[in-house]
């Protein structure tokens, strides 16, 4: 089975392309990527968290599952 | 949280505030595209510079006035007949033929109306049609003497000396005058002001920034907001002020303050010193009229003056020391102390004790929680009252000459120990008598402290 890329993974990747992107927008004179940066950096910070409590979530819920399946619930 | 995750976060934080940081310095320093930006006020960046110069016939009897800004304005002493004006141009520019193409854009400007000669540039003009451009005007005129100067400049120094007459505005830069011989008007923002040598009147208003004057043979009046003073040989001086300090010097008048936030030294006052501020202390120093002194949160101290004085201040304390006239003080929160009272006074501090030595003239010392210690250098010959509710009462006085004593403690002791004195009233907290024949009234009442009365004083 394959292994879910973690929050920290997700995280990281989304700030390279965002990073890229603006870099690339930049660099074609669309935007300024001091001002872009100084605005909008925080939202690493909610993505990143948004993403944990995902993550945090989505592991109580497949424990929950594992657990009430084996504690006698009919195989099927 | 893991290790690597705090790691991470941190990271993150620190490039958070690396961008900020950034942001903010380039905001600070206006990079432009030309190159040159403007840093503390002033252009910064390749520059090059270009000179021209220009020589204009005037009149006799010639008012001069000069408008400019970004750059300097120097009015000195030229040869009769003319007015000789250098206009240099700084143009910011990383390319010198670019420069010198702009430079050509930018002319001196004069107009001769009868005895009135404007001088100026074409840099407004230029600056529309070239609004990237960083450009500095810097103007040096020679005048004939006995010109009037008026000069109005921005965001760059002025410095006008050997004028009839000068009227002078400046901000953003320092602004000097000096051997002007009659009135001089000055404003200036943001920026020192030196006046020196003037004959007549000075008029000043300066807002932060510190002003100093030496040799203004006219009266002075300032008015000074976030800067220091320094006045040295003025004639009489009013000064406004607020937040800064002044120290005058050889006040060839009366001196007349009005502060806030301001301490104040004076020194070598002929006339009378009248100073009011606040949060700071007032010193006056041999005075030649009355000295007058009143503060809040600040020393007062008056040394030398001969007339009346008077000095009040709260949550600080008062001295005085040879003062030829009466003396008005009052304290709260603080105490007082004087020596080489001539004609005696009103004492009363609220805070702390009082303290006298060689003090003559009649006396009305009050404490409120400190003592009263009075110490004679020769007989009594003026009424002394002292009443002190939490502190005792202390008398030196020598055993000479003559005086009748009332002393009463209503929860101390009172003690006469003098020789010579005769008690005609005599209990643990009363005693009444005299010394000698005749003599002024002495009064001595202790709320809460004893009163004493002994052999000693200064000889």
């Amino acid at each position: 089975m394959k292994r879910a890329p973690s929050p920290g993974t997700l995280a990281f990747g989304l700030t390279l392309v965002t990073l890229g992107v603006l870099g690339t927008l930049a660099n074609l004179g669309r935007l300024d990527l001091l001002a872009t940066l100084r605005t909008w950096w925080p939202l690493v910070l909610v993505v990143w968290g948004g993403l944990e409590l995902a993550d945090a979530l989505l592991r109580r819920r497949v424990a929950g599952r594992g657990a009430s399946a084996s504690h006698g619930e009919p195989a099927r | 949280m893991r290790a690597g995750k705090l790691l991470a976060l941190l990271l993150v934080l620190a490039c958070g505030g690396l961008i900020e940081v950034a942001y903010r310095l380039r905001q600070e320093l206006d990079l432009t595209a030309t190159g040159w930006r403007v840093l503390g006020g002033r252009f910064q960046g390749r520059s090059h510079t270009f000179t021209s110069e220009s020589r204009i016939e005037v009149p006799a009897g010639l008012r001069l006035e000069v408008a400019n800004a970004f750059g300097e304005v120097r009015v000195a002493r030229g040869e009769p007949g003319a007015v000789a004006v250098e206009l240099r141009k700084v143009v910011y520019a990383s390319d010198e033929q670019r420069a010198r193409t702009l430079a050509e854009g930018v002319e001196l400007e004069s107009e001769l109306d009868g005895a009135r000669l404007r001088v100026g540039t074409s840099r407004e003009a230029f600056v529309r049609r070239e609004p990237g451009v960083g450009l500095e005007t810097h103007l040096t005129l020679r005048a004939p003497e006995g010109t009037v100067v008026h000069v109005r400049n921005q965001h760059g120094n002025v410095a006008v000396a050997d004028a009839a007459a000068a009227d002078v505005e400046g901000s953003y830069d320092g602004v000097r005058v000096e051997r002007v011989a009659g009135d001089v008007r000055l404003r200036n923002r943001h920026g020192a002001a030196y006046v020196a040598d003037v004959g007549a009147a000075l008029d000043l208003e300066s807002q932060y920034g510190k002003v100093e004057l030496v040799g203004i043979g006219g009266d002075a009046t300032l008015a000074v907001r976030h800067g220091d003073v320094k006045a040295r040989g003025t004639r009489a001086l009013q000064l406004e002020l607020a937040y800064g300090d002044l120290v005058a010097e050889q006040v060839g008048g009366a001196l007349l303050v009005s502060a806030q936030h301001a301490g104040v030294v004076a020194r070598d006052v002929t006339g009378d010193a009248r100073v009011v501020t606040s949060y700071r202390g007032i010193e006056l120093a041999r005075v030649g009229g009355e000295a007058h002194a009143r503060t809040q949160h600040g020393a007062v101290r008056l040394e030398g003056v001969a007339g009346a004085a008077s000095a009040s201040t709260s949550y600080a304390d008062v001295s005085l020391e040879d003062v030829a006239g009466p003396v008005a003080v009052e304290v709260e929160h603080g105490g007082a102390s004087a020596r080489g009272l001539r004609q005696g006074g009103r004492l009363d501090a609220s805070g702390d004790g009082v303290t006298l030595a060689d003090c003559t003239g009649a006396l009305e010392l009050r404490s409120q929680r400190g003592g009263i210690r009075f110490v004679a250098a020769a007989p009594l010959t003026s009424a002394l009252t002292a009443t002190a509710v939490h502190g005792d009462v202390t008398l030196e006085l020598l055993p000479a000459g003559a005086f009748a004593l009332e002393a009463s403690s209503r929860r101390g002791r009172v003690t006469v120990a003098l020789p010579g004195f005769e008690a005609t009233h005599s209990e643990p907290s009363h005693v009444s008598g005299r010394l000698g024949s005749g003599g002024p009234p002495v009064r001595l009442d202790a709320e809460y402290g004893d009163v004493r009365v002994t052999a000693g004083g200064e000889r």
